[in-house]
């Protein structure tokens, strides 16, 4: 499978032709091989089944630790970052998108030095049915009361300031069946390559 | 439920607002935070008068968005009373969390408990 310009494309013909890394309950996060490298050496394509709980995303926050740090070529605070990340997308697809004993469906795309995109996918069963529309004007609503500093609840911060703060876009799309799906692509800004030293370049035994 | 450890106890003042140590260690996730944000809940209610706050990070490996949202809510009960919160030892991806979100404009976030203790 050739990349295309459009990473949220690629992540689309993902599905059928990445590597599929299921969790089982009670499993760890499998380790990564040689052989679920992408054919493209530039890219890793990466998918998770996670059940619907949070007592796996411990578990899951390490495992993004490690593909950043590792196969991303960004700097080790993206790590942390994308811990962020990934941990809040799969909250909110957990708490708000999915029932207890479903699946959420996380897709990691690594362009090495290039860019990392990441999608979480419910099943649209949770107790709040929501669209794209109302998607984006929830964000458009929280930043903007953040903004105005008027903002004083205790949830609501994740999507709103730390995932679309540290991304560069932020998508919402409707899933056949009823899920929601939320992508984030984060590009490599090349000033943060400074300093960059060999512990984040690709190694697979 | 992913590890985490609070443990509370109470600070010498500098001034004539009560203070207390609050350290925590491990990681605050969706897994444990609504549990354990039960007992920081209970010291800052004990103090209807006000209540100085040190947060002890340097164990703090994770923190979650519901997490600083607690943390921003204790912030506003005790601001309201003359209290305050200060945030030691943090690890950088703590401080950079918090920093997106823009608390440390209203959270002081401080190199060391020593140096919270004298800010108490």
């Amino acid at each position: 499978m050739e990349p295309s310009a459009n990473i949220y494309e690629d992540a689309a013909r993902a599905m059928d032709g990445t590597l599929a890394v299921d969790m089982p309950v009670g499993a760890a996060v499998q380790p990564v091989s040689q052989a679920e490298v992408a054919a493209n050496s530039n890219e890793t394509r990466i998918t998770i089944i996670l059940p619907t709980t949070a007592y796996f995303m411990s578990g899951v926050r390490d495992f993004t630790m490690s593909i950043v740090k590792n196969m991303t070529g960004f700097p080790e605070k993206w790590a942390y970052r994308f811990q962020s990340i990934v941990d809040e997308l799969c909250n909110n697809a957990i708490e708000h998108g999915s029932q207890p004993g479903q699946e959420v469906k996380v897709t990691f795309i690594s362009r090495a030095g290039e860019s990392i995109f990441v999608s979480v996918e419910d099943s649209g069963t949770g107790p709040t049915q929501v669209t794209t529309d109302d998607m984006n004007a929830i964000v458009r609503e929280r930043q903007a009361a953040f903004a105005a500093n008027s903002y004083t609840g205790i949830r609501g911060r994740g999507l709103a300031q730390i995932v679309s703060q540290w991304t560069d876009e932020l998508k919402f799309d409707n899933v056949d069946g009823g899920g929601l799906k939320v992508s984030v692509l984060k590009r490599l800004d090349p000033s943060e390559l400074e300093g960059l030293t060999d512990s984040n370049t690709l190694k697979i035994n | 439920m992913t590890f985490v450890d609070i443990k509370i106890s109470d600070l010498v003042s500098q001034t004539e607002m009560p203070a207390k140590l609050v350290k925590i260690k491990g990681q605050l996730d969706e897994s444990n935070v609504d549990e354990n944000a039960k007992k920081i809940y209970e010291v800052v209610e004990a103090a209807p008068n006000g209540l100085n706050l040190v947060f002890d990070f340097s164990g703090l490996e994770y923190m979650n968005s519901k997490s600083i949202g607690y943390l921003t809510d204790w912030y506003g009960k005790l601001n309201a009373v003359g209290g305050k919160i200060l945030i030691a030892a943090a690890r950088d991806n703590i401080v950079d969390i918090l920093q997106v979100v823009g608390l440390t404009q209203l959270i002081p976030c401080v190199g060391s408990v020593d140096e919270a203790k004298l800010q108490v």
